[in-house]
C-alpha cells in the first residue's frame, strides 16, 4: 500500500449528514465569471474544483474530522470572494533581528514582494505560473479546499532551488480586510528542491472585525534532504472563522518543523497534513491554542506514515479561558510496509475556568508491526501548590497565573529559541487581557 | 512585631486550630515544636494565607496590621516569608527568574523601583554562594530535579534574597543529611537580625542545636500548652512529646 503519492486520510465511512449540499449557495455563477477571465487551462481548472466541491460540500460536525469546528455559517450563507483593496501602509509584522524577505497578501492577491532575492529563490504570483495546476487540485481537498481552487483569486509561489540556503526568513503577512460574509481564499505554493531551506513565518490577521472566513491553502514539498522550518500565527479577528489547511510532502532525509499559535477567531481551524514520500524523513509539529470568550479553536493533524523509517513528532498545548473551547485532533496513520516508524504525539490543555472545554483526539491506525508509536493527551487546572508558591514570594494572583500559563505554553518553544520571545510576549498579552477581566 | 490571638482554623471543616496566642518581638527566634498532626504545618499556612485553610476564630497582627485581611502576595510584600515544608517544584520558570519576579513584585507593591538587572544577579549569586549552591542551578526550572537538600537551599537562597521581616520556616529540617542541615542552619543564622524574627516550625530538637531559639513552644491539638527557654527542647527529646500530647487531649 506504500505509494509515493499523496494518499486520501479521509477514508471514513460516510455518516449521514456529514456534508452539506452547495447548491443553493451560488458559487456555481461567481466560479463561471471567475473562470471567464482566466487562462483556459485555470478556467478549466475552477470548473472541475467547483465540480469537487459540488461532491464533497461543505464538511459539518457531523464529519468526524470536523466534530469540533461549527461550519454553520459557511452553510447558511454564500461567501463571495473580497474584492482588491489598495494595500494600506505595511506595518512591521516580526522582531526578527536580521534582514527579512517581507510577502504581503492583502484579500489573498500578493501586494508586496521582494524586489532583490537571494539566489536560488524565486517568488511568482499566479498570473506568473502556469504549472502549479496539479498543485491547485488534488485527489486528497477536502470541499472547502476544492473550493479555495475554485474562486482563489491569487497564489503566491515560491521555489528554493536544489541546494540553496536561504538565510533571511520569509515573512509572509496575510491581510483579510474582508466585509461580513465574504471570503479570502488565498493560496501558497512551496517547493523545495533537493537540499534546499528556508524559514516562512506566516501571520493571518484581520481588520475590521468583520464575520469573514478565511480559509488559506498551503501546499509545500520538501524535497529530498530537505530542511523547512514553518511559524504560522492564526491572529484573526474576534469575529472571523479560519480554515486553514497546511500540507506538507516530504521526500526521503527531508525535515520539516512548524510552529503554530491559534490565539484569534471565533470560529478557526488549523489542519496540518503531513505525507512521507521517501524513508528517513522526520517531521515535527508544535503548537498551542489559547481560547476565550465564544472562541472555537482547534487544530488538526493527519499524518501519513506511508513508507518505512520516518519519524513524526507532534507536541501541541492549549489554555482555555471562560467560553472558551479548544480541540486537538491527531490521526496518524502507519500504512502496511511503513516498518521501523516513529510516531508521537502529545496535547496537553490547561483550563482556566470551570466554563471552559478543552476536547483532545488522538486518533492512531497502525498496519505495520514493527513500530514505536506514542500519543498521550491531559487536561488540568493551573496546580494550586504552585500557584501559593508564587504568591507567597509576593508575586500577584494574576501576575503568577500568567506566568504558569506562559511556562507551560513555553513548553512546546523550547528548540525555537528566536521564536519564544516574541510568541510569549502573546502570551503574556492574552494573559494580561485575561486579567483585566478578573 | 506577630501577634496571634485566639486563633481557630478549620480544615476542610475540621477544627485543626482551637485558640492559639503567640506573640513575636522583633530580633526574636522562636520555636513551635509538637507531634504529628498538632497543627504545626496548618500555622504555617494559616500565617501565609494558603486558600482553603479557613479562620474561625482570632486574629493575627504584623506590624498593627491585620494580616487575615491581605493576600498571600501582600503579606509576602509586608515582609511575610513562608519557608516551604515541601518546596514546590515549576517546570518552565527558571530559578532566576522566579527569584527577579518575586523582588520585583515585592519592591513594586511597596512602591519601590524594580531592582537593576545586575544588581539582582550579583546578589543572588553572593546568597547562592553562601548557601553552597551550585550557579547553574539558577538557571534550571525552580525545584525541578532539585534533590531534597538542594530544595531547602534553594527556599534559603529565595529568603536571603527577598530578606523578610518575620520568616516562618516550616520544617527546614526535614529530609536534610548532617552536611545539608549545617549549610542550612548557617543560611537561618545569618538572617538573625534585631529588626527581623524567625519562627522555626520543627518535629525534631536537632535543627535547634544548630540554631538556638530564644522560646520554645509544644503545639498540641491545635493549641500551644507550654512555652519555656531553649531547655524545653532537651525536656522534649528525654520525654517525648506525649506528656504535653495527654495533658491537653
Amino acid at each position: 500500500m506504500t505509494t509515493g503519492s499523496p494518499v486520501n486520510l479521509r477514508d471514513r465511512p460516510v455518516v449521514a449528514g456529514e456534508r452539506a449540499e452547495v447548491d443553493s449557495l451560488g458559487y456555481e455563477a461567481l466560479v463561471a465569471a471567475r473562470a471567464a477571465q482566466d487562462p483556459a487551462w485555470l478556467g478549466a481548472l475552477r470548473e472541475a474544483a467547483y465540480a469537487r466541491f459540488r461532491e464533497l460540500g461543505i464538511p459539518t460536525v457531523r464529519s468526524e474530522d470536523w466534530r469540533y469546528t461549527n461550519t454553520a455559517p459557511l452553510t447558511r450563507a454564500t461567501h463571495a470572494p473580497a474584492p482588491a483593496v489598495a494595500a494600506p501602509v505595511a506595518e512591521p509584522l516580526t522582531a526578527f533581528a536580521g534582514p527579512v524577505l517581507a510577502v504581503r497578501l492583502d484579500n489573498g492577491r500578493v501586494t508586496d514582494r521582494p524586489s532583490d532575492l537571494p539566489e536560488g529563490l524565486v517568488i511568482r504570483n499566479l498570473a506568473e505560473s502556469d504549472d502549479i495546476s496539479a498543485d491547485l487540485l488534488c485527489p486528497d481537498d477536502h470541499g472547502l479546499m476544492a473550493l479555495n481552487a475554485a474562486l482563489l483569486e491569487d497564489a503566491l509561489v515560491i521555489e528554493v532551488a536544489r541546494g540553496a540556503r536561504i538565510a533571511a526568513p520569509l515573512v509572509i503577512d496575510h491581510v483579510s480586510h474582508a466585509a461580513d460574509e465574504q471570503a479570502v481564499h488565498s493560496r501558497i505554493i512551496l517547493r523545495l528542491q533537493e537540499g534546499a531551506s528556508i524559514t516562512v513565518f506566516e501571520r493571518y490577521r484581520g481588520r475590521d472585525e468583520a464575520a469573514h472566513w478565511v480559509n488559506p491553502v498551503r501546499r509545500f514539498s520538501v524535497g529530498a534532504n530537505a530542511r523547512l522550518r514553518l511559524v504560522t500565527l492564526v491572529d484573526e479577528n474576534p469575529r472571523a472563522m479560519h480554515t486553514g489547511v497546511v500540507a506538507l510532502d516530504v521526500a526521503r532525509d527531508g525535515n520539516a518543523k512548524s510552529w503554530v499559535l491559534v490565539d484569534g477567531g471565533r470560529t478557526a481551524r488549523h489542519e496540518a497534513r503531513v505525507h512521507f514520500a521517501g524513508p528517513n524523513a522526520s517531521v515535527a509539529m508544535k503548537g498551542a491554542t489559547l481560547a476565550a470568550e465564544s472562541q472555537n479553536l482547534a487544530i488538526y493533524t493527519a499524518v501519513d506514515h506511508a513508507v518505512p523509517h520516518c519519524r513524526s513528532d507532534q507536541m501541541f498545548r492549549s489554555v482555555v479561558d471562560q467560553g472558551g473551547a479548544s480541540a486537538f485532533q491527531g490521526r496518524v496513520l502507519v500504512r502496511e510496509g511503513a516498518q521501523k516508524t516513529d510516531a508521537n504525539q502529545s496535547s496537553r490543555n490547561l483550563l482556566l475556568d470551570r466554563n471552559a472545554e478543552a476536547n483532545a483526539k488522538p486518533e492512531l491506525e497502525i498496519y505495520a508491526d514493527d513500530v514505536k508509536c506514542s500519543h498521550g493527551a491531559t487536561v488540568g487546572e493551573l496546580d494550586a501548590d504552585m500557584l501559593f508558591y508564587l504568591e507567597a514570594r509576593g508575586v500577584p494572583r494574576h501576575e503568577a497565573r500568567a506566568m504558569l500559563v506562559e511556562a507551560f505554553v513555553a513548553g512546546v518553544l523550547e528548540d525555537a529559541p528566536e521564536l519564544a520571545d516574541q510568541l510569549l510576549a502573546r502570551v503574556s498579552r492574552w494573559m494580561g487581557e485575561r486579567g483585566e477581566k478578573l | 512585631m506577630l501577634e496571634i490571638r485566639n486563633l481557630h482554623a478549620n480544615v476542610d471543616g475540621r477544627p485543626i486550630l482551637k485558640g492559639i496566642d503567640l506573640k513575636i518581638n522583633a530580633g526574636e527566634v522562636h520555636a513551635i515544636m509538637g507531634p504529628n498532626g498538632s497543627g504545626k504545618s496548618t500555622l504555617s499556612y494559616v500565617l501565609a494565607g494558603r486558600e482553603g485553610y479557613e479562620v474561625t476564630e482570632g486574629e493575627i497582627l504584623f506590624e498593627g496590621k491585620n494580616l487575615l485581611d491581605l493576600e498571600p502576595s501582600e503579606r509576602a510584600a509586608l515582609g511575610v516569608f513562608l519557608g516551604f515544608q515541601y518546596p514546590v517544584e515549576i517546570p518552565g520558570v527558571s530559578n532566576i527568574n522566579f527569584l527577579k519576579t518575586a523582588v520585583n513584585a515585592v519592591r513594586k507593591a511597596r512602591g519601590e523601583p524594580e531592582m537593576p538587572a545586575g544588581e539582582l544577579l550579583k546578589l543572588v549569586r553572593e546568597k547562592a554562594k553562601a548557601l553552597q549552591m551550585d550557579p547553574d542551578m539558577l538557571k534550571r526550572s525552580v525545584n525541578v530535579g532539585f534533590s531534597g537538600g538542594e530544595k531547602k537551599r534553594n527556599e534559603m537562597v529565595q529568603m536571603a534574597v527577598l530578606a523578610p521581616r518575620l520568616a516562618v520556616l516550616d520544617e527546614t529540617d526535614s529530609g536534610l543529611d548532617i552536611d545539608a542541615l549545617r549549610i542550612v542552619a548557617q543560611g537561618i543564622n545569618a538572617m538573625r537580625a534585631p529588626d527581623r524574627a524567625l519562627l522555626l516550625i520543627t518535629h525534631y530538637q536537632r535543627l535547634l542545636d544548630y540554631v538556638e531559639p530564644d522560646v520554645i513552644h509544644v503545639l498540641a491539638h491545635g493549641r500551644i500548652v507550654k512555652s519555656g527557654d531553649k531547655s524545653l527542647a532537651q525536656i522534649l527529646e528525654r520525654e517525648g512529646y506525649a506528656a504535653f500530647t495527654e495533658a491537653a487531649a
